[in-house]
């Protein structure tokens, strides 16, 4: 290791004397605080079921409450742990804020509009709408920037993990299964790759980029990202994969629409 | 079943560590505190899968960061938010080289800091850190670069830019 490195490493490590000055918890407190925190949700999210069963929630736009319930859950009891499944409530404001999505390439003006007219309609004509998927709610948004991109994202809430994992899979296997016969000439879908984050149970991306003859190439990119029930679906259209970026679903993306819709 | 033997152990071995990094990410002492007990929480909650993980340390530090990064997403202005916390809350006689060094770290933009840190604190290379921020390599690189030049400029130390990045 270089001197200078050292150097700044040691400035950096001036921080540890407030560090050891102000010590955390031990780690007992930080386990209950944990086990706390999995009681809370298991109410959340049974107040969330009973929301659902009364139908409460409604189809499109503005669903879920405040609670920030979280999963998926591991419940402790006295002298055992049990796996219990709880369902997470969605945030009161569910979709990524135009910041969020940020500059993708050349595109970066963007607009959100909940545009109730268009939610029923497939965004690809081999994926399906995310709403016609058995959720109990849903919020939907869609990105306006130039003429030549634009963005959707459904916010989905489910009754438990499995009818958001399927779901999940539907979308994804309509992708990567997808023939438009002589229209899906010259088109290239990728597997689906997975997209590593931390806080999630899956996050998952397709593309896929056509260029029939006669046609302008276009590229679609599928992302779902997905917490316990509260599954989020992005999708993206554009004439082709927009300069410089490679994957416009990718993490910090993801997780950023994760972290808006259930927290 | 979940091992409260083993997550004990871990949470002895590196939590110290993980509060210091966040205390220089967040410039928030308090922050820091509170972000770190809530990952550790959230791997106990999962700590039947977080345990078989390469690396248990890098997700707990990843939480702490996303959970800091979502505050900040969550007001109006992430920059304005960041601007607003203000020194740290308890520090029971902090230096004066570490209050320095702390409204320095604030001055940076977010990015740079994670970077710092994740290089010269945390000890990853630059693949790593690239790794872990999800960002191309030469883009790791320009951030240690640009974030070491403006903290030497703020604590006016110029032989913080005299640093290569270690591979």
């Amino acid at each position: 290791m270089p001197e200078n490195h050292d150097k700044l490493t040691l400035t950096l490590d001036a921080l540890r004397s407030d560090v050891e000055r102000n010590p955390l918890a031990d780690s007992q407190t930080v386990r209950r605080r944990g086990e706390q925190r999995t009681r809370r949700q298991a109410v959340g999210g049974a107040l969330a079921v009973v929301a659902l069963v009364a139908g409460a929630a409604g189809v499109v736009g503005g669903v879920g409450g405040s609670n920030r319930a979280e999963g998926p859950i591991a419940t402790d009891g006295p002298t055992a742990s049990t796996e219990v499944e709880t369902p997470l409530a969605v945030a009161a404001q569910p979709l990524l804020a135009p910041a969020d999505l940020g500059a993708v390439g050349p595109y970066s003006a963007w607009q959100l509009s909940p545009d109730p007219e268009n939610v029923g309609q497939p965004f690809h004509l081999c994926v399906p709408s995310p709403t016609t998927l058995g959720a109990g709610a849903s919020t939907y948004g869609h990105f306006y920037g130039d003429l030549d991109a634009s963005a959707t994202e459904h916010v989905l809430q489910f009754a438990d993990s499995a009818g958001a994992k399927e779901a999940g899979d539907q979308l994804v296997s309509g992708l990567t299964a997808c023939d438009l016969g002589a229209a899906s000439d010259n088109v290239v879908t990728s597997t689906a790759q997975p997209v590593p984050l931390p806080a999630a149970d899956e996050g998952r991306v397709v593309t896929r980029e056509a260029s029939p003859p006669g046609s302008d190439v276009s590229y679609y990119e599928l992302g779902v990202v997905r917490e316990a029930n509260v599954l989020v679906v992005l999708q993206w259209n554009s004439m082709g994969l927009p300069d410089g970026v490679t994957q416009v679903w990718d993490a910090e993306r993801m997780q950023a629409a994760l972290d808006r819709a259930h927290r | 079943m979940k091992d409260p033997a083993g997550f004990d152990a871990f949470y002895a071995a590196t939590h110290r560590r993980v509060q210091h990094q966040m205390y220089a990410m967040t410039s928030n002492l308090a922050d820091a505190q509170e972000l770190t007990q809530e990952a550790y929480a959230r791997a106990w909650q999962r700590w039947s899968t977080v345990e078989t993980y390469d690396d248990p340390e890098a997700w707990v530090r990843t939480v702490a960061w996303r959970l800091a990064a979502s505050r900040w997403r969550k007001a109006k202005n992430g920059v304005t938010a960041m601007l607003r916390h203000g020194p740290p809350e308890h520090p029971p006689g902090p230096s004066v080289d570490t209050v320095a060094l702390v409204a320095a770290l604030r001055e940076i933009p977010e990015a740079q800091r994670r970077a710092i840190v994740l290089h010269h604190l945390a000890g990853l290379s630059v693949a790593e850190v690239a790794h872990e921020v999800g960002a191309p390599e030469g883009t790791v690189k320009a951030r240690l670069s640009r974030g070491r030049a403006a903290l030497a400029e703020l604590l006016a130390d110029h032989s913080l830019t005299e640093v290569s990045p270690h591979a």
